[in-house]
């Protein structure tokens, strides 16, 4: 689930936990949950945004006298519920619970504002694929639960794929490549697809291609946004830029929706969560559209790219560490939750147990029938496992969606903004006290 | 009229048309938007009408999440009547004493108050969070109240206003007839000041009724929001899964959610006039 638009109030984040890595005194923790002790109910907070989280939390309460937790709603990560978080988790009165994307979860760690639950979290280990499990892992220690994941499919115009001669959809990048061109030789007003300035969409594009951009030597963080590997896929991008294969419009933004809806636009690559926005944002074509997996780039070996995704995070002064982490394994792998939160929420679970949950196996009609899920969880068990994300991701994704949208205007190319994109994501991490390899 | 007088007249005209184009095109979205259905709205001309869902929209968003709506506009209604009338006085107060009495330090706290002046709000919402944490205030209502209740630029509005439309004759003629200085100030000095206590008021009324990174830190409760962050609260949620709350519902929240401000404004305008006393002494 969790469209977002990092870009906007998002850089308060990075300045709530620059303050937070400077660092006043610390006005003392553990503050929250010590009343509960050992006798009688714990009691838990829990902040969050997304809808649904009450529900499971209701569920809980209801089979887990000893344990009660109250779900409070925040603003959205990006429009201040991070810094709301790592300000509370500073002053020490931080609630035990938290939704934090796994994307933002290396910048609490690096503010100092998660708590490892490691030892109490082994027997949940083994209910999450090895790729979801290193998202709550940083640097050997554990910081929550993973809740759910985003794997990427191409969802395209079935009428209009068979209109310009495309029988099958590209399996490969090569044939996504020789389809776009195909498309825009028969109309030159038609385009295969969008290239927007949603960073995280382009770093989906480079999880799959085994192009990370962060990792850690050490105490070190090492940054490579600009290698060979990333070289190659914004290459391939801006391959099809420089023949004008692709339409330019924004992410998620109307324009866009338009496109599709008038047929100019005939598939988008994006997450599972994208799938219901496409649904309802674009009216015309119901029914016309389809899922298929997502363009590979080694078709005997295939590996998928995955776009967003959350986990419930421990914060900081947690005196119930504990308990905290059996209420977030229990949110993720209980059936009656889970199906809570697939209905009501719209996440793609995270739990091995929750990819065959019932809920995912209903026909949707937007996409002529077709289960779209079963797309995404034959590709989950194939989705690279190496990806790792940074501490600065604020910045960086806000940098790297820039150069998207001036690449898409011709003001830069992708292959040269890489470098940018690195530099900066350097010199952003040694401006917060980072140890940083490379440069 | 001189072909060079035209000449700037159309000039100065052509810049007002195309700034107030600037400034009125996302208000005629927004209106018009308000009036689409969900699916109007990212179809067609987005600055012309499609079918009219005005009142159908209106009735779903004082429906969605049990008509939370009515609760947010009271929020706001209160820190932002309850913080720019406070704000108002303090500044109206504040403002008369540094014009119109001598004494130690009221350069260095004038200054001090033009300095706050230049220090953006947003900048003190996790300094003020701390604080208040101290103190055990986050997540109440006094959380959002209190830091509203100040602002330096009503201060220093106050005091240029009464430094040059509050004559000291006036004072003068007061302390001769018996009243004491507070009465001077309450039955005067405030008269005299209003229309600069109008502006004062009408900009702390904006500033905190479009405050969001202050509530969004202070306030964990859904119920003590106010307009601002919860309807952003239901724009972040995208459309997705069937409790979320479709983009025409919120589009047509952020109009309603302009409309006290546009009340506003009208019913004060008349207040808004230059030098109640200009002259009456000379």
């Amino acid at each position: 689930m969790k469209p977002r638009s990092h870009s906007l109030a998002a850089a308060t984040v990075v300045l709530a936990a620059a303050m937070l890595a400077a660092g006043c005194s610390s006005s003392g923790s553990g503050s929250k949950g010590e009343a509960g002790s050992s006798s009688g109910v714990v009691k838990l907070d829990f902040w969050g945004w997304a809808p649904g989280y009450d529900q499971s939390v209701a569920l809980f309460n209801q089979s887990h006298p000893n344990i009660q937790v109250t779900f409070d709603k925040t603003a959205s990560g990006s429009k201040g519920g991070y810094t709301k978080m790592l300000t509370a988790a500073k002053a020490g009165n931080a609630p035990c619970l938290a939704q934090v994307g796994y994307e933002t979860l290396p910048s609490f760690a690096a503010a100092g504002a998660l708590t490892d639950v490691g030892k109490y979290a082994t027997d949940a280990k083994g209910q999450f694929a090895d790729w979801t499990w290193k998202q709550v892992t940083i640097g050997g220690q554990t910081y929550g639960i993973p809740v759910d994941t985003a794997p990427m499919a191409l969802m395209y115009r079935k009428d209009l794929f068979a209109k310009y001669g495309i029988t099958t959809p590209p399996a490969t990048w090569d044939e996504y490549a020789a389809d776009a061109a195909k498309v825009h030789a028969a109309d030159p007003t038609v385009y295969l697809g969008d290239l927007g300035n949603d960073a995280y969409n382009y770093a989906g594009l480079a999880w799959q291609a085994g192009a990370g951009w962060f990792g850690t030597a050490g105490d070190q963080w090492q940054v490579s946004i600009n290698n060979a590997a990333n070289q190659k896929v914004a290459g391939f991008w801006q391959g099809l830029l420089d023949k004008k294969l692709l339409k330019t419009d924004p992410s998620y933004d109307p324009s866009l929706y338009s496109d599709m809806a008038s047929g100019k636009v005939l598939s988008d690559v994006n997450a599972v969560w994208d799938a219901p926005i496409i649904a309802s944002s674009v009216k015309d074509g119901a029914g016309q559209w389809a899922v298929a997996p997502m363009p590979v780039w080694d078709a005997a070996n295939p590996v998928y790219g995955n776009d967003g995704g959350s986990a419930t995070a421990v914060l900081k002064g947690c005196g119930h560490a504990k308990e905290a982490t059996e209420f977030a394994t229990w949110m993720s792998t209980d059936a009656d939750s889970v199906s809570n939160l697939i209905k009501v929420t719209g996440i793609y679970p995270a739990a091995t147990s929750g990819l065959a949950n019932p809920t995912l196996a209903a026909p949707d009609a937007f996409y002529g029938g077709q289960t779209i899920f079963d797309v995404f969880k034959a590709e989950t068990a194939h989705i690279n496992t190496d990806w790792q994300w940074g501490p600065t991701m604020t910045q960086t994704s806000t940098d790297l969606g820039d150069g998207l949208g001036q690449a898409g205007t011709g003001g830069t190319t992708l292959t040269a903004m890489l470098a940018t994109v690195q530099s900066k994501t350097v010199a952003g991490m040694k401006q917060q006290g980072l140890s940083v390899a490379g440069g | 009229m001189t072909v060079r007088q035209s000449l700037s007249r159309w000039l100065v005209l052509g810049v007002l048309l195309v700034t107030s184009v600037y400034f009125l095109a996302p208000v005629w979205w927004l209106l018009v938007s308000s009036t689409k259905t969900n699916a109007d709205l990212f179809s067609g001309n987005g600055f012309w009408f499609a079918r009219f869902a005005l009142f159908d929209n209106v009735h779903q968003v004082f429906a969605q999440q049990g008509g939370i709506y009515w609760q947010w506009l009271a929020n706001s209604a209160l820190y932002a009547v309850g913080g720019a009338a406070v704000s108002t006085l303090i500044a109206a107060l504040a403002g008369y004493t540094l014009a119109k009495y001598r004494f130690r330090g009221r350069e260095f706290t004038f200054n001090s108050v033009l300095a706050a002046v230049l220090v953006p709000q947003p900048l003190l919402a996790v300094p003020l969070y701390l604080m208040f944490s101290g103190v055990h205030l986050v997540n109440t209502y006094w959380a959002v109240l209190l830091p509203s209740m100040v602002s330096p630029f009503g201060v220093y509005l106050a005091r240029i206003y009464a430094g040059s439309s509050v004559p000291d004759e006036l004072i003068e003629a007061g302390r001769i007839d018996g009243a004491g200085e507070f009465r001077i100030f309450a039955t005067i000095a405030l008269r005299v000041m209003s229309p600069a206590l109008v502006t004062i008021f009408l900009f702390q009324f904006v500033a905190i009724w479009t405050n969001y990174l202050l509530p969004v830190l202070m306030l964990a409760n859904d119920r003590l929001q106010p307009v601002t962050v919860g309807i952003v609260g239901w724009q972040a949620q995208r459309g997705i899964g069937p409790s979320a709350v479709p983009f025409n519902i919120v589009i047509t929240a952020a109009a309603i959610s302009a409309i006290p401000l546009v009340i506003l404004f009208l019913s004060l305008q008349r207040f808004w006039r230059a030098g109640l006393v200009a002259g009456s002494t000379k």
